[in-house]
């Protein structure tokens, strides 16, 4: 289904039961000027729901902010039995359709993973190999999910921690082959690729090249662990998405390297977990600096803008200086986040509902420059290694 | 190279604690298949702990073992973690059963506190919501027709599972868990206004009014078939229909009566 015409939704953040009630807070004192323009939810947790938890939820479908929603058990990846189409599991996509059409959905996204194997959820993304059958497997599955909620569906990279001894394709050619033959919209997960780029060692912007980017509508930007080990064989891996952690500065460095490469409809701050005390404050902070990178590209394709209506307009000028020429330029579609000074954003907060003092930042960036160097280091030493290897 | 489906379902088999083929699954693989099985294990452990308080209180030298049994034989059918929940009191009601925790001998009301539990937690978001404003209306009448709301629950336990409740929720010490004998007691689980769920201990007589009223009657009807049911003499009655009404007045205030 066609991406191209989505909407410019800006920059938002997951909506978790465990923030929910600083987002709405955030959202009332920040009004226009928001740095949250609009909430991601987990759609399998507002099914059919009762009682509080859907009291909650109507708490923020009154608020009026968009939502998209993220699922993580359609599992696109899973193969039907001889060549049968896929039986997917209708009490989800039911709910799943109702769901949708209430918050009024503009896309939906899933993981490039099974989660459910045969009628069993497994309550993991496992991986799905890189080969042809597989990105056929996945396709099909997409676009049968496509036909039935009739609007477009984005897939997101996942982090992998096996790729099942197979070499079939590599993994952006298998990306880049279900994007093909799907022809749907991808969710890019920076984060997740850096894991992978960790685990895998490989260096992510040439990963990053070989990808289709202007197939990219949404963005994620999570955190990741260093280092997790198995509790079930001691296997250790280099990094682990666990979205629990601030993002790093090599993945915002990513960020700012595909958003020149590509327009995206929507970015996200994914954070599930360790929300603790200043969480939210830390949140607003990781989220100025998305927004930051955000601005300068679009700063950025203003001016260049201008300079083109510019060159433009000389060059009419020289040619015909009686004929009006109208010239396109982005400014209108500029998104109107932009147009926000950052400076001033967030003192329209109501201080009582987010105690905001200043001085906490530097702190948070102290523990996460840390972090990040530590992660520039390990880059560089992969760096190192693919250099040794010749 | 194996088709997809083959090599999925040797997946299966491992997350299910199977041995799957290593001419398609290598020992390799699965090792680093074991890290997407310890992150499924790390989500279900913190999620049932969450629904599970009480449960898990008796439960915690055993937990993690009981967590891989879980997964291993009760997998979930369901895309929804509620669901998830559901099945893990299944599983906690076996549990008494299974040869492998014999040694535990974990106590016999242990089925029932994890119906209670998972019993709280449906109710909690269960789905419809059919409150009325009961206040709407003082008083009730003879002719007024009354229904339980659906957000309800009756229990007939063995143990006295309210007590065991009380007992684990307060933050005293846990003594002897054979303490609590077998005795019988009936309870009316619901969803209050406030949207908590709270429970009812039901005796004979009350047990039989909310039988009655869940499936909706006549208020006529509900004193008549109780006074035949208890043989109450006549001059008996007028105080009975008064202890009744009040009994049905205290149900409209919680919420859980139309």
């Amino acid at each position: 289904m066609l991406t191209n015409k989505l909407k410019f939704y800006g920059l938002g953040i997951g909506l978790r039961d465990e923030i929910q009630k600083d987002i709405l807070s955030y959202l009332e004192a920040s009004s226009k000027q928001t740095l949250i323009q609009w909430l991601e939810i987990i759609p399998e947790n507002y099914i059919n729901n009762g009682g509080l938890p859907r009291k909650r939820f109507e708490e923020v479908l009154a608020k009026g902010v968009p939502l998209i929603p993220h699922g993580v058990n359609l599992s696109i990846g899973s193969a039907p039995q001889n060549k049968k189409r896929l039986e997917f599991d209708f009490y989800l996509l039911k709910g799943l359709k109702e769901l949708f059409e209430e918050i009024k959905a503009p896309w939906f996204s899933d993981h490039l993973v099974n989660s459910r194997i045969g009628s069993h959820y497994f309550q993991e993304l496992i991986p799905v190999p890189f080969t042809k059958e597989a990105a056929e497997v996945v396709a099909n599955n997409i676009k049968y999910l496509e036909d039935y909620f009739q609007i477009p569906f984005l897939f997101e990279n996942p982090s992998y921690y096996t790729n099942y001894g197979l070499r079939e394709l590599r993994e952006q050619t298998f990306i880049n082959l279900v994007l093909e033959k799907a022809r749907c919209g991808f969710l890019l997960d920076i984060n997740n690729v850096l894991v992978n780029s960790m685990n895998h060692k490989y260096l992510p912007k040439p990963f990053l090249d070989d990808l289709d980017l202007k197939k990219v509508v949404q963005v994620h930007l999570g955190g990741l662990k260093r280092g997790y080990t198995s509790k079930l064989t001691g296997h250790k891996i280099k990094a682990l998405d666990s979205h629990g952690e601030a993002v790093s500065d090599v993945a915002l460095d990513l960020f700012s390297y595909v958003i020149k490469k590509t327009k995206v409809k929507a970015v996200l701050l994914e954070r599930d977990m360790n929300f603790s005390e200043e969480g939210f404050l830390g949140l607003i902070y990781e989220l100025k600096q998305i927004r930051k990178i955000m601005d300068s590209k679009y700063d950025s394709e203003e001016e260049n803008e201008a300079e083109k209506t510019k060159l433009a307009t000389n060059q009419t000028e020289n040619i015909s200086s009686a004929e009006p020429v109208t010239l396109e330029t982005e400014a209108n579609n500029r998104p109107a986040s932009s147009l926000i000074d950052n400076k001033t954003a967030d003192l329209n907060m109501n201080p009582s509902s987010i105690m905001s003092p200043t001085n906490s930042i530097p702190a948070i960036t102290a523990v996460d420059d840390l972090s990040k160097n530590q992660l520039a280091n390990d880059l560089d030493s992969l760096n190192e290694e693919f250099a040794d290897l010749g | 190279m194996a088709k997809l489906y083959q090599i999925q379902q040797e997946i299966k088999k491992y997350f299910m604690g199977k041995t799957p083929n290593p001419k398609i699954l290598s020992p390799q693989v699965q090792k680093e298949l074991s890290i997407h099985k310890s992150l499924a294990l790390e989500k279900i452990n913190i999620t049932m702990k969450q629904c599970f308080p009480l449960c898990f209180k008796i439960l915690k030298d055993y937990w993690g073992e009981i967590i891989v049994d879980f997964y291993h034989n009760f997998p979930s059918k369901s895309a929804i973690y509620l669901q998830m929940s559901k099945n893990f009191s299944e599983y906690l009601k076996s549990l008494v059963f299974k040869m492998k925790f014999r040694k535990a001998n974990f106590p016999k009301w242990l089925n029932e506190l994890a119906e209670y539990e998972w019993a709280e937690l449906d109710l909690s978001t269960f789905h419809p919501q059919d409150f009325i404003n009961s206040e709407r209306k003082k008083d009730l009448n003879e002719g007024d027709y009354v229904k339980l709301m659906k957000a309800h629950k009756i229990f007939k336990f063995d143990y006295p599972v309210s007590k065991i409740v009380e007992h684990l929720n307060s933050q005293r010490k846990i003594y002897n868990l054979a303490f609590f004998k077998k005795q019988k007691e009936t309870l009316l689980i619901f969803r209050d206004k406030q949207d908590k769920v709270r429970y009812f201990l039901l005796s004979p007589g009350s047990y039989f009014l909310v039988d009655n009223l869940r499936y909706g009657i006549g208020l006529g009807d509900l004193y008549e078939k109780f006074m035949d049911k208890f043989n109450i003499k006549e001059k008996e009655r007028l105080d009975t229909n008064q202890k009744i009404q009040n009994l049905l007045s205290n149900f409209r205030q919680e919420g859980i009566l139309t």
